[in-house]
């Protein structure tokens, strides 16, 4: 985990649950020490001994309650070193100075003297050399809790806002690059030890007046650690203007003389600043990402919506939290909260966002965003992918009563809009497209494996092949992600006659870049589509292009390419209904026409029979998943639980019911496999 | 006689019984006393010993290494030597003390005006300080 490396000897490994019981051992060890000293003394009291016992055992309680303090301060140091890591089984950890204080309340002491030096004039010593020594030693001990609670605990929140007034103002942050990267990571650590985000966060400012927090000032430090989630919470809500009334967000306060006059760090740009350290911070904690975006996407998106070119300058609203400057943070916390870190730490959280993402993208009165937000909805899309196709090809419609099912019970309709404007961006299309292509690759894939050996020398005749939903599914997506590619280019095209010749270019290098991607997908191979597509391109290099293309840039060839594209793609209009009562006829007429069994080699090299009776073949394992109902006959989608549409939904792609469905051929497309009509083997025949 | 202090009981030792005949007698108060320390001292040395024993099986299950752990151990293996030491001198001192005390003595003896076990000491509740 950690840092530079004095000496090899330095090396600690810690296992904080271990340790932990170790401390706690050590603290049955003293009760046991007590408990016999406490009756030997008063047995030997009344015999002549010459052993003095019992004052020999509560010498070892003394030390081993130095023990007991010295090995909690190991375990607070080790956990602090990185906590990131907190929860890991082992730490290992490299400290960089020796630990010079035996207990916490050495420490913590040792800080609060530190902070008491900076506050107290010295005559001997000028102001800037005092605080550049005593931020020195803070930086050597920034991930020691007990000192960094002593020192902040002594500096107070007003002490620390006119300290960083002082150390800032005159030339900017970028001047004192250091002092914001010590005092940064010591009140991360700070954070992490008190509550800041009441009263704490109540006195930051300059004037000792409760309730009006000088933020600015915090902006050059959030970048330098983990801060506490609950105090990045506050200062969220402050900035977004939706915490209590207690608290006002000052910005940066001008100083006693008027300051600022000269200072290069100017308020208004300061607070920015501030703000997208803040929104930076905030999608740097997956646990807080999600929950934090969902609060406030809507204003999230207001913002991008602003950028993305809708209103006129005169009446966008103001205020930093509507600053174009924002829009890299604001999209980089949108991509945190449907990112693979939140999905992983807050799933419940994760998929909420994306729901609420999917959702009010695909609003009636949704606008576009900026090409920063379109890289971001790029991102949740590429996290989410197996959703987005799950919603695509399942057979069943949205379960909307269910966010976690696979879909999260979005309709493919909504998914498509958020791809679309993903889309729009340009920079996202090529990773968008190897996620399509992966996604159907793996579909052909699984049916494949799931049907080995059907077609073996002794089969019969089946209407068609069992891997024909898997083939149609792996079409779905295709021509999904297809379509969503030709609309945008299309409705670039629409706007591209009537815009100025700026527009022209971004359109024709937009047009560009999507008829690469088409190109690159090579529908014989897997492997060769992902090599073919560029998919490191971001935004700055679509901007770049945008930049270089010439005013007349010729569109005719992407075109081409995309109008084939379109000329290519197989629709199949409401195929998952018609695809369900397909098999319910089959099922329905069972007894007059027998389902073949299908036999399939499974991984281990068994043979597997699958006769179509979703019980037989195990789908329905009890009353809990069975979705046939008093009629023997599947019960409507509507009314299924979660277990229920599971159940039915892998019966509805099992081999024998996919291969005795003769109207598959009409319904999604596919023809029928090649076999010899009316012959069967004798394990086939009913 | 004032009955005997703490102090006074290194005069009341075995060589008092040599040459004295037989008497009524009464239990020797003195001989429960160092009964009494006997076992607290025995029972001490089984508590403390276990209780150094769980708190080395979890010191090797990898909690803390490095070369401020070893010096740790090396200093707790210590202390439990030490202390061990101890109560096995008080055990042998007892025992010693033991030799030679009869269970009964004559009235007169200062052994049978001796207070005797201390009453039972609440113990404090295992693991707390």
């Amino acid at each position: 985990m950690s840092t530079s490396m004095p000496m090899s000897g330095d090396r600690v490994v810690v296992d904080p649950e271990a340790l932990q019981r170790m401390i706690s051992r050590l603290g049955d060890l003293r009760g046991s020490l007590q408990a016999q000293a406490q009756v030997l003394a008063a047995q030997v009291a009344a015999v002549p001994l010459a052993v003095d016992t019992p004052n020999r055992l509560r010498a070892v309680d003394t030390w081993a309650a130095e023990q007991e303090a010295r090995l909690h301060r190991r375990l607070v140091l080790a956990q602090a070193a990185d906590p990131a890591v907190r929860d890991s089984p082992r730490l290992v950890f490299l400290p960089t100075s020796s630990d010079r204080y035996e207990t916490s309340e050495q420490a913590s002491g040792a800080g609060r003297a530190l902070a008491e030096e900076l506050l107290r004039p010295d005559p001997n010593r000028r102001g800037d050399q005092r605080v550049t020594a005593a931020l020195t030693d803070l930086g050597a001990r920034v991930t020691d809790p007990d000192f960094v609670a002593g020192f902040f605990d002594r500096l107070g929140p007003t002490g620390l806002a006119r300290l960083l007034y002082r150390l800032f103002v005159p030339a900017g942050p970028a001047a004192q690059e250091r002092v914001a990267v010590i005092l940064g990571r010591g009140l991360a650590t700070y954070s992490g030890v008190r509550d800041l985000a009441g009263a704490w966060l109540r006195g930051f400012n300059r004037a000792g007046r409760p309730g009006e927090v000088e933020t600015s000032l915090l902006g050059p430090l959030l970048a330098h650690g983990q801060f506490a989630p609950a105090l990045l919470e506050r200062l969220g809500d402050l900035f977004f203007g939706t915490a209590d009334g207690s608290l006002h967000d000052a910005g940066l306060r001008p100083g006693p003389r008027g300051t600022a006059a000269g200072s290069r760090w100017a308020a208004g740009s300061a607070h920015r600043d501030y703000a997208a350290a803040l929104l930076r911070a905030i999608a740097a904690q997956p646990r807080l990402a999600a929950e934090f975006a969902t609060r406030h996407l809507s204003h999230l998106l207001s913002a991008s919506h602003l950028q993305g070119g809708g209103l006129p300058g005169a009446l966008r609203p103001d205020g930093d939290a509507w600053s174009a400057q924002l829009e890299p943070a604001r999209a980089a916390l949108i991509a945190a909260a449907g990112g693979s870190a939140a999905r992983h730490d807050q799933p419940a959280a994760a998929r909420e966002f994306v729901v609420r993402l999917v959702e009010m993208t695909a609003g009636p009165d949704s606008a576009h965003v900026s090409a920063h937000m379109r890289a971001a909805f790029g991102q949740v899309l590429h996290v989410w992918r197996d959703d987005l196709y799950a919603a695509v090809t399942s057979p069943l419609p949205p379960d909307t009563s269910a966010p976690g099912a696979p879909g999260l019970g979005l309709a493919p309709g909504q998914w498509a809009t958020l791809l679309r404007e993903s889309l729009r961006g340009g920079a996202s299309a090529p990773m968008l497209a190897a996620d399509a292509v992966t996604f159907a690759a793996g579909l052909d894939l699984r049916a494949w494996e799931q049907t080995r050996g059907y077609n073996r020398p002794d089969t019969g005749y089946y209407p068609a092949s069992p891997r024909a939903l898997a083939y149609h599914q792996s079409n779905e997506v295709a021509t999904f992600f297809g379509a969503a590619l030709t609309d945008v280019a299309e409705a670039e095209l629409r706007d591209y006659a009537a815009n100025v010749a700026q527009h022209q270019r971004r359109t024709a290098v937009l047009l560009d870049v999507l008829a690469e991607t088409v190109k690159s997908i090579d529908a014989t191979s897997l492997v060769r589509t992902l090599a073919n597509l560029a998919r490191g391109l971001t935004v700055e290099i679509v901007e770049d292009r945008v930049r270089r293309a010439t005013a007349n840039q010729p569109i005719g060839p992407a075109r081409a390419v995309l109008a084939e594209l379109r000329a290519g793609l197989r629709r199949f209009p409401d195929w998952q209904a018609r695809y369900r009562a397909s098999v319910a006829d089959l099922w329905r007429r069972r007894g007059s026409d027998p389902l073949r069994p299908v036999l399939v080699t499974t991984a281990d090299g068994a043979t597997r029979v699958y006769t179509g009776d979703p019980r037989a073949d195990g789908f329905i394992a009890g009353p809990a998943d069975d979705f046939l109902g008093p009629t023997d006959e599947p019960i409507a989608v509507e009314a299924m639980s979660r277990g229920q549409r599971a159940a039915y939904e892998r019966w509805l792609a099992s081999p024998a019911i996919v291969a005795n469905n003769d109207r598959i051929a009409s319904i999604l497309g596919v023809l029928p496999s090649d076999v010899v009509p009316g012959w069967a083997p004798d394990w086939a025949r009913p | 006689m004032p009955s005997p202090q703490p102090g006074a009981a290194l005069q009341i030792g075995t060589a008092l019984q040599i040459g004295t005949a037989p008497q009524p007698g009464v239990p020797n108060r003195y001989l429960h006393a160092v009964e009494a320390a006997l076992a607290a001292a025995a029972a001490g040395r089984q508590a403390v010993s276990d209780a150094f024993d769980v708190l080395f099986i979890e010191a090797t299950a990898g909690g803390w290494q490095g070369r401020a752990a070893d010096d740790w151990w090396r200093q707790a293996a210590d202390q439990r030597a030490a202390t061990l030491g101890h109560l096995e001198a008080c055990v042998t001192e007892c025992r010693g003390l033991l030799a030679g005390q009869s269970e009964l003595v004559g009235l007169d003896d200062p052994r049978a005006r001796h207070p005797g076990p201390a009453q039972a000491v609440p113990l404090a509740p295992a693991g707390r300080r």
